[in-house]
């Protein structure tokens, strides 16, 4: 039982030392909850991003959601433990490819949107016709770049996750777990 | 959506003048009554407004006189006169219903103090459109966002009308899909470069040689991407999500219920073949713009804030992009209205108890 103004403050202190000490814990512990939100948003097409065009459904031989092919690159998103105890979520790798490329590049490539060359006069606008070609899908021969759109999904899913109660709930969790701990010690 | 009044005409005896000092949109009317009753009045070319939300407009009072609870000023529309005994400081958002007008073609001011100032801009018409509501954004931010190449030099030999040769001076960073204005002083005309020595189409006007030549970074929404300028600032919307927000507009004769229904995810980049130029533009953009700047949309101020920003370098044969992401939100949609009441009349009538 608290008996005085000085035992409150000191229950106070101690509680403040508590956040202090787990600040690594619990932002982990929102990190997570934001990968995990990101990743079931963008798996279950949720992010209100464009539909893949019929040429990717082609290419795929495939029909699902913008972001979402094998979730290879959904499965490299990690979160990166910062030294003043914050936790930055929402990272790519590095190393580590998917295919030819890093999946830093490619999540890079995704979110901003990019041109492939398409024009029938350059090796590389070539090269892409003739792959694409293999796949039924024919250019028409004016054509000089393939437009991909931008897919900013993770910047779409923290929109969302930061409209969402679920960071509030994992912050009371612990608030909870702490002041609990702290008050036991002084029935 | 928004619309101006078209073609009008000012008169009266206040003075007015145009103003680029002090504005919203870049260039305001700056009006002085100098006498007590002086008018501005505006005529234009008669519209039916009637299934529109709101006329608006933009007021702003220097100096600044507190007459609270008097006259300050009367705006007739129409055959209605409603009369403004206040207004805050900087500028004034202004609301009029237009149910009533199906054929306006004059709105008059009346200065109540003698000597006052005033500034008006962004005056005209507005609802929320389904059809028009997300690109009316675009419009908007193409509108605001102008980016130098810093790329120009002349041509090295004359341009005949009807062909399309183009030969230049200097061609550094003028790629294929470069968009080029042309300029002998008289004639301007901007082209689409095909290749190095071809333009898209053919010259509408003849030039000469010496004439001058400027590369641009076109500002572009979705329906013009696929020209694939070369350097390009995109507009793509990239994401719909449906919200409910709920406000109350209080407009000169009553209120509305209004509620912003959805958010816009929109990404702008900025992309051309030479990184050092995308590097380049992007320090312009970060300077001019940064990570908050200010539109005008349907007559309103709006802020707009980056989240995020990301740059992807060269691959897959792409060219190197730097992209900034914003969620904005489109006009708000009425969802119902309030009138002021003027009349309010109680019948009593004395029974006896029984």
């Amino acid at each position: 039982m608290i008996t005085g103004i000085k035992e409150f403050k000191q229950l106070v202190k101690n509680i403040e030392k508590d956040f202090e000490k787990n600040k690594k814990n619990i932002n982990m512990d929102r990190a997570t909850q934001f990968r995990e939100f990101a990743i079931d948003k963008t798996r279950k097409n949720n992010l209100g991003l464009k539909p893949i065009s019929e040429a990717t459904v082609k290419i795929q031989e495939n029909r699902h959601p913008r972001m979402f092919n094998s979730g290879e690159l959904l499965d490299k998103i990690f979160n990166k433990p910062n030294a003043d105890g914050s936790v930055s979520s929402g990272y790519f790798p590095e190393s580590g490819k998917i295919g030819k490329l890093p999946a830093m590049v490619i999540a890079a490539l995704q979110t901003n949107g990019y041109k492939i060359p398409a024009d029938i006069n350059s090796i590389k606008g070539k090269r892409v016709r003739g792959f694409l070609a293999t796949k039924g899908i024919f250019l028409n021969r004016n054509t000089k770049w393939l437009n991909v759109p931008p897919s900013p999904f993770l910047f779409d899913a923290a929109r969302l996750y930061e409209h969402s109660d679920i960071d509030i709930k994992i912050v009371k969790k612990w608030a909870r777990q702490i002041v609990k701990k702290r008050a036991k010690q002084h029935v | 959506m928004f619309n101006n009044f078209a073609n009008i005409i000012y008169s009266g005896t206040a003075t007015e003048s145009d103003n680029t000092d002090y504005s919203l949109s870049g260039l305001s009317k700056k009006v002085t009554f100098a006498d007590l009753d002086d008018t501005f009045i505006l005529d234009f070319d008669a519209v039916d407004i009637s299934s529109y939300e709101d006329i608006t407009l933009q007021l702003s009072f220097h100096p600044h006189i507190n007459t609270a609870g008097t006259s300050f000023l009367t705006i007739a529309v129409g055959s209605d006169t409603y009369t403004i005994t206040k207004f805050n400081s900087g500028w004034n958002h202004i609301l009029i219903d237009p149910a009533a007008y199906n054929n306006l073609s004059q709105i008059t001011f009346t200065g109540k103090n003698a000597g006052m100032v005033m500034f008006m801009d962004l005056l005209g018409y507005r609802k929320a459109d389904n059809s028009t509501l997300d690109f009316d954004i675009i419009d908007s931010l193409k509108n605001k966002i102008s980016l130098d190449y810093d790329v120009s030099t002349t041509l090295a030999a004359a341009i005949t009308a009807g062909t399309n040769s183009i030969s230049l001076t200097d061609a550094t960073y003028i790629f294929p899909n470069t968009q080029l204005t042309i300029t002998d002083g008289v004639n301007t005309e901007t082209v689409k470069m095909l290749d190095s020595s071809t333009i898209v189409g053919t010259f509408t006007n003849s030039f000469i040689a010496g004439d001058t030549v400027t590369a641009n970074c076109p500002v572009v929404g979705e329906d013009e991407i696929g020209e694939d300028y070369d350097p390009i600032c995109g507009l793509v919307i990239t994401a719909k999500e449906a919200k409910s927000l709920p406000f109350v507009d209080k407009s000169l004769t009553g209120s509305k219920v209004r509620e912003y229904t959805s958010d816009l995810g929109i990404t702008l980049y900025i992309e051309t073949t030479a990184k050092s130029k995308v590097l380049q533009l992007t320090n312009e953009f970060n300077f001019s713009y940064g990570k908050k700047f200010l539109i005008i949309l349907d007559g309103e101020i709006v802020q707009v804030e980056s989240s995020s920003s990301a740059f992807s370098d060269s691959e897959l044969g792409s060219l190197p992009r730097q992209a900034y992401f914003y969620t904005i939100s489109p006009q708000a949609v009425t969802k119902s209205q309030r009138i002021d009441i003027t009349d309010f009349q109680i019948e009593m009538e004395s029974k006896e108890w029984s």
